[in-house]
C-alpha cells in the first residue's frame, strides 16, 4: 500500500513536470542527497536455508562532484533499519559512488556504489532461536533513479536500487556458523537534492 | 570451459601487439587523443549483450560445457537465490575476468562513449553474465573483478589500439596493425571491420593520440624461493615488459587514464604469469609550480594487481590516493618518488588453511601503503626501490586477517642508447592471522638478472616507468 502510493507520487510528480524545467538539469559542481524509504533485508548463507528475509526503512545521504553531463561521482552512506520476529537488524554501508545519466537531457539515471559495510543480521542458522550477529565487509550496489528539478538548485528524486553486501563467516550467538553471509537490502526511496 | 581457452589465449596474445607498439613509440609531447565519435549508448549495451550472447552459445553449442546448459528455470534460480562466491582457480578470477571485462568496456569506448560514461558497461556485461549466462548462483568475486578490472584493462587496451593502429599505412604493414590491435581491443577491432574503417585509407595523422610512451623489454633468469616447510628454489627464465604511457610531470590532468603504467611478468616455469600490474591516473592536481626543482602532484589512481610466486598469490582491484614527486637533484639527476594510500575494493589471497571447498584462497577488502623512489641519471632510471603493505579481510573463506609487504630493489646499468643489464631482488612476506595463537608467517625471496632493451621515453629526463612496481 504504502509502495503504491509512493510510485503514483512518483509518477504524478513526472507527468505535470514543465519542460522549462528542463533547463534545471544542469550538473556541474558539488551536489548533496539526502533521502529516506523502505526495504527489505534477506541474509542468505552456504548453511542458512531457507534466507531469513525484514522489512525496515532506510536513510541516506550523499555528497560529491559532478564529473561531466554525464556521471557524477560521490560518496553515500546508508543505514537500513528492520526487524523480523522481534531481532532488530541493521545494515550500516559507506560507499563511493558513480551516477551515471546515459540521456542527460532526461533525469534518469544508474547509480553504482561499492563500500564497505557493517551489519548486525540474523541469519537462518537452524537453530530455534535467533539473534543478530555482527559482520563486516564489502558492500556493492546500483540503483535506477529519477531526477525532477522543482528549482534552479533543487531536485526531487526517486531511487529504487539492491546492495549486495558480503558479511563474511560468522558465528551466530547460538554456536551456529553462518558460512559466506551475505545481505541483501532492496530499497525504494525519495530524496531531496541540493545541487 | 571457455575460461581455460581464454587463459591459453592470454598467454600468447599479450606479446603480439608489441613490435607494432615499439614502432609506433614517439617523442611527441601532443597528447592529443583521437576525436571522439558520437556517443551511441544504446548500441554499446547492445554489443555488450552480444557479447555474452556469443560467448555463451559458443560454449554451449560448440563445446557443451556443464555451466553453458541455460535455461529460463536456471535464469530463475539464479535470480532467487542471488549471490555467492564462487570457487574458480585464482588466474581465472583474478586475471581472467577483469581482462574479459575489457570486452565490455570496449564496447562503450569504440562507440564513441567516455572513460566514466563506459565504467557502467562492465558492471552490466557481467551481472548480465553471472545472472543469465551460467547455470551457477552469479558470483559476487565475479562481478567485482570483471568490472573494475574490465575498467582498466579496457581503456588501457583502447589506448594501445589507438597507437598501434594507422589509418594512413596501407598494404602488409596496415594489416599487421589492425590484426596486431586486436589482442587490445578485440571489440573495437571488430567493429572497425563492420564499419570498414580497418580497410579505409585517411589522413587522420594529426588527428592520432601522440602521447610519449616508453617501452622497455626484459629477459633474463628468475630464482624464487618458498621460505614455507618445502624451502622450495626454483629458478626460470623469465620475461618482462613496462610500458609507461604518458608521464604525470609533462602535462597537467586532461582525462582518466592519460597517464598509466604497465608491468608484466611472465615465467614459463614458474607458473606463467608472475606479475601484471596496471596503474592508471583518474585525477591529477599539481601542488607546485611546474617550473620548480620539487614537484608534487596530486594523484588519484585505479590499479589492478596480481602476484603469483611457486608458492604465493595474491591480487585485487584498488584505489590509490597520494602524491607523484620529482625532485631535480642536478641538471643530470633527479629523484623521483611515489607516495600512495590504497584502498583494497577487493583483494584475492592464497594462504596455508585459506579457501573454501575447491578454493585454496580467501577473498576480501583492505587497505595498504605503496612508495617508490627512482634514481633517473641523465634521463635513464638507473636505480629504484618499491615498498608495499597490504591489509586484507577476509569475507569468504577462512575467518581471517592478512598482512602482506612487499620490498624491492632494481638497478640496471645503461649499454649504448637501448640497451642495459640489470638486477633485481624483491622479498614477499606474509602474515595469516587465522586468530589468537594461530599465525603464520612466510617468505618469498625472488632474484631476476636480465637484459633490458628500451625504446621511446628512454632518456626523458621526467619519465620513471619503473616507478611503484613490483
Amino acid at each position: 500500500m504504502r509502495r503504491r502510493s509512493l510510485v503514483l507520487s512518483l509518477l504524478a510528480m513526472m507527468a505535470f513536470a514543465s519542460p522549462a524545467r528542463a533547463q534545471y538539469r544542469r550538473r556541474s559542481g558539488v551536489w548533496l542527497d539526502a533521502g529516506a524509504g523502505i526495504g527489505r533485508l534477506r541474509v542468505s548463507c552456504r548453511t542458512c536455508s531457507p534466507p531469513a528475509s525484514a522489512g525496515g526503512y532506510a536513510i541516506d545521504i550523499a555528497i560529491g562532484g559532478a564529473m561531466s553531463k554525464y556521471v557524477l561521482l560521490g560518496v553515500e552512506g546508508q543505514v537500513w533499519t528492520g526487524s523480523d520476529a522481534h531481532v532488530d537488524e541493521q545494515v550500516r554501508t559507506l560507499s563511493v559512488v558513480a551516477q551515471w545519466y546515459p540521456w542527460p537531457k532526461t533525469g534518469f539515471f544508474v547509480r553504482f556504489g561499492t563500500g564497505l559495510v557493517d551489519g548486525h543480521v540474523a541469519p537462518n542458522d537452524s537453530v530455534a532461536v535467533r539473534t543478530a550477529v555482527k559482520g563486516k565487509g564489502v558492500v556493492m550496489g546500483v540503483s535506477l533513479g529519477w531526477d525532477q528539478p522543482i528549482s534552479r538548485h533543487l531536485a526531487i528524486t526517486a531511487q529504487a536500487g539492491d546492495q549486495i553486501a558480503a558479511l563474511g563467516d560468522i558465528t551466530t550467538a547460538s554456536g551456529g556458523l553462518s558460512d559466506d553471509t551475505i545481505a541483501y537490502v532492496s530499497r525504494l526511496s525519495i530524496a531531496l537534492t541540493l545541487r | 570451459m571457455i575460461r581455460r581457452a581464454l587463459m591459453l589465449l592470454l598467454l600468447v596474445i599479450p606479446a603480439a601487439p608489441l613490435p607494432m607498439i615499439a614502432q609506433s613509440v614517439t617523442t611527441s609531447t601532443d597528447s592529443t587523443p583521437p576525436p571522439p565519435r558520437r556517443p551511441k549508448p544504446l548500441l554499446a549495451v547492445g554489443e555488450v549483450t552480444g557479447i555474452n550472447i556469443v560467448v555463451q552459445r559458443m560454449n554451449w553449442w560448440l563445446r557443451h560445457a556443464d555451466w553453458a546448459d541455460i535455461s529460463l528455470k536456471t535464469w530463475s534460480d539464479n535470480i532467487r537465490l542471488g549471490w555467492e562466491w564462487d570457487v574458480d582457480q585464482f588466474r581465472t578470477n583474478m586475471f581472467g575476468h577483469p581482462w574479459g571485462g575489457g570486452f565490455f568496456f570496449n564496447a562503450g569506448r569504440d562507440n564513441g562513449i567516455g572513460f566514466w560514461g563506459s565504467t557502467p558497461l562492465t558492471f552490466l556485461g557481467s551481472a548480465e553474465w553471472e545472472y543469465f549466462g551460467e547455470n551457477e548462483r552469479p558470483s559476487l568475486n565475479d562481478l567485482y573483478n570483471t568490472a573494475f578490472g574490465g575498467i582498466i584493462f579496457g581503456e588501457v587496451g583502447h589506448r594501445l589500439s589507438n597507437i598501434v593502429r594507422d589509418n594512413r599505412a596501407r598494404g602488409f604493414p596496415r594489416a599487421m596493425r589492425e590484426l596486431a590491435s586486436i589482442p587490445l581491443d578485440p571489440v573495437g577491432g571488430l567493429n572497425r571491420m563492420i564499419r570498414g574503417e580497418a580497410f579505409r585509407h585517411a589522413d587522420d595523422g594529426p588527428l592520432r593520440d601522440h602521447t610519449p610512451l616508453a617501452v622497455d623489454l626484459q629477459g633474463g633468469v628468475r630464482l624464487a624461493v618458498d621460505s614455507g616447510p618445502q624451502h622450495r628454489s626454483s629458478w626460470s627464465g623469465t620475461m618482462l615488459i613496462d610500458i609507461a604511457y604518458g608521464s604525470p610531470f609533462d602535462k597537467p590532468f586532461h582525462e582518466p587514464f592519460d597517464v598509466f603504467h604497465l608491468r608484466f611478468q611472465f615465467s614459463p616455469a614458474q607458473g606463467g604469469i608472475n606479475t601484471t600490474r596496471i596503474l592508471g591516473r583518474l585525477y591529477g592536481r599539481e601542488l607546485t609550480d611546474s617550473a620548480a626543482r620539487l614537484r608534487n602532484i596530486f594523484t588519484v589512481a585505479q590499479k589492478f594487481e596480481y602476484l603469483a610466486g611457486p608458492a604465493y598469490h595474491f591480487g585485487g582491484q584498488s584505489v590509490e590516493t597520494g602524491f607523484v614527486s620529482n625532485w631535480a637533484a642536478t641538471p643530470h639527476a633527479h629523484i623521483q618518488s611515489e607516495l600512495y594510500g590504497e584502498w583494497l575494493l577487493l583483494g584475492g589471497i592464497e594462504s596455508p588453511g585459506a579457501g573454501v571447498r575447491e578454493r585454496d584462497y580467501d577473498f576480501g577488502p583492505g587497505a595498504g601503503l605503496n612508495a617508490s623512489a627512482s634514481l633517473l641519471v641523465s634521463g635513464a632510471t638507473v636505480l629504484s626501490a618499491r615498498w608495499r603493505f597490504a591489509y586484507l579481510h577476509s569475507v569468504s573463506g577462512s575467518p581471517a586477517d592478512y598482512r602482506i609487504s612487499h620490498a624491492s630493489i632494481e638497478g640496471l646499468l645503461p649499454i649504448g642508447h637501448a640497451l642495459g643489464i640489470g638486477a633485481y631482488a624483491g622479498w614477499y612476506r606474509q602474515l595469516s592471522d587465522y586468530g589468537p595463537g594461530k599465525g603464520l608467517t612466510y617468505s618469498y625471496p625472488e632474484l631476476r638478472f636480465y637484459l633490458a632493451w628500451r625504446r621511446g621515453q628512454w632518456r626523458h629526463p621526467l619519465q620513471n616507468p619503473a616507478g611503484n612496481g613490483p
